[in-house]
């Protein structure tokens, strides 16, 4: 019997061992080649490939190859794709190879493990409440040089504030490349069967909204008002438009202001006694997933959600709308990713990087990926190259209306780790019915520790 | 053993000559163990890389303050595990990994002596059935999690239409803060209950057969036989799942991470989960490498108190 325990435990400890080497891709896969040659066949073509891709292609003149880690699955990737394969076609210097690395935290998190291996693309994509933290610590390339050199770019064609979120501390690190505002969708079937005619305009119309929305049958709760994500995004509109602020240049949050306070009391009443709001985890198929499935009746979603909102609405046409407004009018946060060089790329490809970064921000790109996902088009030059597109979808129009009351996002969310302690709060008032009166102003002190804590907060 | 004879036999010459080095015998002894130096090699040199280096790695990370991005990492002493002790969300996770990991295993162990007792007696189908309990153990944490989180649907999902059969109201399973930490730990134990089936199968066949039959002529029940002659013969390998379940359940991370993220309200998050989530989400290496290190001495606790108590209650 001890014996056959101590094979157990042996065998255990090998299969961990063979675990834990698993997702390292070169202990496993190297020594595979030299142990069986004839065996692998299906290891060998990846290493042969490239080689015998270069020849034919090495003509005259040799082409500078660069590589561009992406986010975005589905077709806000292939698109990107799409766009790599214009840009190889388009001219004869530059070739940029586009590599999916996940989504925004994953692609992240690869970023980070390629900068302690020394290992790192060329052109990176970055969310816009990514790219500060690496900003920060040194690991993005300054671009004025570039913006200002021979081959430079005219950043005042870009709209509003969407070019100057890429300016960390004085310094341009980042050029927006796909963004996009919240939204709210509605379906119009619901609306009409309540003896509502439109969207709400203002927050105190929607919370209203969402409680005649409601469908209740005893205990069960048959149709809400509305389903909602993480309220991080729309929460910069709301406490905006309803004159209040979530901080300012220096870091200065006002969590505990009275805005905050009666704004997350109405949320709270919404979700715990009228039960009018739902918050579906990701695993039921998130907000989204309920109000496609006629579960909800009002959405918050991104403007690049719209078309694929549209596509999965079952049974209903979805409509678009403009977020809420309030005491002082409509103001949104714009939001999404944009490109940087990291600083580590090799001196010799940051002009072929620009290059690509370049082209991927011109109007004729940016239309073609405004068309492609819904993203905004970012200067009246895409606008006007997207004019036939935009008569022919009119939901997608709102989205643009809209980017005329767009703002870059708070200060709030530029740490990572404020960030996810922030997104706690909201969730202990809003699933947990924590009293944000209480919760506020402990929250206030502790993301004004954790930006001091993080260097952004003298 | 011929070494152990030559060194006594060697013992005057070396006490005659001062240089060790240069004596036959010590030569002997630096061949002996270079032999044993080489036989461990490829093993040792694997562990160095790949378990005791990262080791001492995080330890020292868990003195600093580093965000992984910087270049520089600062020293700051034990102040990660100062804030850490001090973080009421930390005794939180703890309290979740604890429960999670005993239940399972508890649970799980249970049922699968139950499910390996039915299989080890003269059924029709029995290879079937033993391939379908061990089925579980085969596939993807990650897909089988995946296809659960459909299961667990409070809308649409095939549990609900079970519990509708029968006018019972489903739980949110996942949104709601009190259900999701048993979504997790059903999904855990089914995944994990086919290995320790087979390996209590296994188990029970190596049982002697006399043993019990000498019992039954004594006059001992089905249940007396089972409780004292049965379940004892299997106590080691009921000790092998233990160990090896408990500290499988305690460093669980995928099923968490595709089903709930962790949430709703932290209600599932796991000690490794809330690491992972500290280093690769807020960017702390030096406060994650400090719940890491707090982690390997309470694994290392834990097993060797088992091991410890394995003596009053295991039979080899």
């Amino acid at each position: 019997m001890r014996k056959f325990v101590l094979a157990m435990l042996t065998v255990a400890l090998v299969a961990g061992l063979f675990g834990c080497a698993s997702p390292q891709p070169t202990p496993t896969s190297a020594p595979a080649p030299t142990a069986a040659p004839g065996v692998q066949p299906t290891v060998a073509p990846p290493t042969a490939v490239p080689p015998t891709a270069v020849p034919p292609t090495a003509a005259p003149k040799e082409k500078t190859k660069i590589v561009y880690w992406r986010s975005l699955a589905s077709f806000r990737g292939e698109a990107q794709d799409e766009l790599g394969r214009q840009f190889n076609a388009s001219q004869d210097e530059v070739e940029v190879e586009v590599q999916f690395q996940g989504a925004y935290s994953e692609l992240e998190q690869k970023f980070l493990a390629g900068i302690a291996a020394r290992q790192v693309p060329d052109v990176v994509m970055l969310c816009d409440t990514c790219f500060p933290q690496f900003a920060r610590s040194g690991a993005l390339l300054d671009i004025q040089p570039l913006i200002d050199g021979p081959d430079g770019m005219d950043t005042s064609e870009f709209f509003g504030t969407l070019f100057k979120a890429g300016n960390v501390d004085g310094v341009q690190y980042w050029v927006p490349f796909a963004t996009s505002t919240p939204i709210m969708m509605y379906n119009p079937d619901m609306f009409a069967k309540a003896g509502l005619s439109g969207p709400p305009k203002t927050w105190d119309e929607f919370f209203e909204y969402a409680k005649k929305l409601t469908i209740k049958e005893g205990n069960d709760i048959k149709q809400y008002g509305c389903s909602s994500g993480t309220i991080g995004w729309q929460w910069q509109s709301q406490v905006w438009s309803q004159g209040g602020q979530l901080s300012d240049e220096n870091f200065n949050t006002f969590i505990d202001s009275p805005v905050w306070i009666e704004e997350l009391s109405k949320w709270r009443k919404a979700t715990n006694v009228d039960k009018s709001i739902v918050f579906p985890s990701s695993a039921e198929g998130g907000s989204l997933g309920y109000f496609s499935n006629g579960l909800a009746a009002m959405l918050f979603t991104s403007t690049a959600n719209v078309s694929q909102v549209v596509s999965q609405a079952q049974g209903f046409k979805p409509m678009s709308a403009f977020m809420p407004g309030g005491k002082a009018g409509l103001i949104v946060p714009s939001g999404g990713s944009g490109l940087a060089i990291p600083a580590l790329a090799p001196k010799e490809t940051n002009a072929a990087a620009w290059k690509f970064i370049k082209f991927m921000v011109s109007p004729e790109s940016n239309a073609y990926f405004s068309k492609m996902t819904g993203y905004m088009p970012m200067t009246a030059g895409t606008v006007k190259a997207m004019e036939a597109f935009l008569n022919e979808h009119p939901e997608q129009k709102v989205s643009i209306d809209q980017m005329a009351y767009a703002r870059g996002q708070s200060e709030l969310n530029a740490s990572g780790r404020g960030n996810s302690e922030i997104q706690k709060i909201y969730e202990r008032i809003l699933i947990g019915n924590e009293d944000p009166a209480v919760l506020l102003p402990e929250a206030q002190k502790l993301i004004q520790q954790i930006f001091v804590e993080d260097g952004l907060k003298k | 053993m011929t070494g152990d004879l030559q060194r006594t036999s060697d013992q005057p010459k070396n006490l005659s000559v001062p240089s060790g080095a240069t004596s036959p015998g010590w030569r002997r002894h630096l061949k002996e163990r270079l032999t044993f130096l080489a036989f461990i090699a490829p093993n040792f040199i694997l562990f160095t890389i790949f378990t005791f280096w990262p080791i001492f790695f995080t330890a020292y990370l868990s003195l600093t303050d580093w965000n992984m991005i910087r270049l520089t990492r600062k020293m700051v002493g034990l102040q990660n595990y100062q804030q850490l002790f001090a973080t009421p969300l930390f005794y939180k996770v703890v309290g979740i990994t604890l429960l999670f990991a005993f239940t399972t295993v508890v649970i799980r162990m249970a049922i699968s002596l139950f499910l390996a007792m039915l299989l080890n007696q003269k059924i029709p189908g029995r290879s079937l059935f033993r391939g379908i309990i061990f089925s579980p153990h085969v596939t993807t944490t990650a897909a089988a999690a995946m296809v659960w989180v459909f299961v667990f649907d409070s809308n649409f999902g095939l549990l609900k239409w079970f519990l509708d059969i029968f006018n019972i109201r489903s739980p949110k399973w996942l949104s709601d803060p009190k259900w999701a930490i048993w979504a997790v730990i059903i999904v855990a134990i089914w995944k994990t209950i086919g290995f320790s089936t087979v390996v209590y199968l296994a188990g029970l066949q190596s049982v002697d057969k006399e043993l019990q039959e000498a019992a039954l002529v004594d006059g001992a029940n089905a249940w007396h036989v089972f409780r004292h002659v049965t379940l004892p013969l299997l106590s080691p390998v009921t000790f092998f799942l233990m160990v090896t379940g408990i500290i499988g359940a305690l460093q669980t991370f995928d099923i968490v991470s595709v089903m709930t993220g962790g949430g709703p309200l932290e209600s599932t998050k796991t000690y490794v989960f809330y690491l992972y989530e500290t280093a690769f989400q807020q960017f702390r290496a030096g406060y994650a490498s400090a719940l890491a290190m707090v982690f390997f001495v309470v694994i290392m606790a834990v097993t060797l108190f088992q091991t410890r108590m394995a003596r009053r209650w295991v039979h080899y």
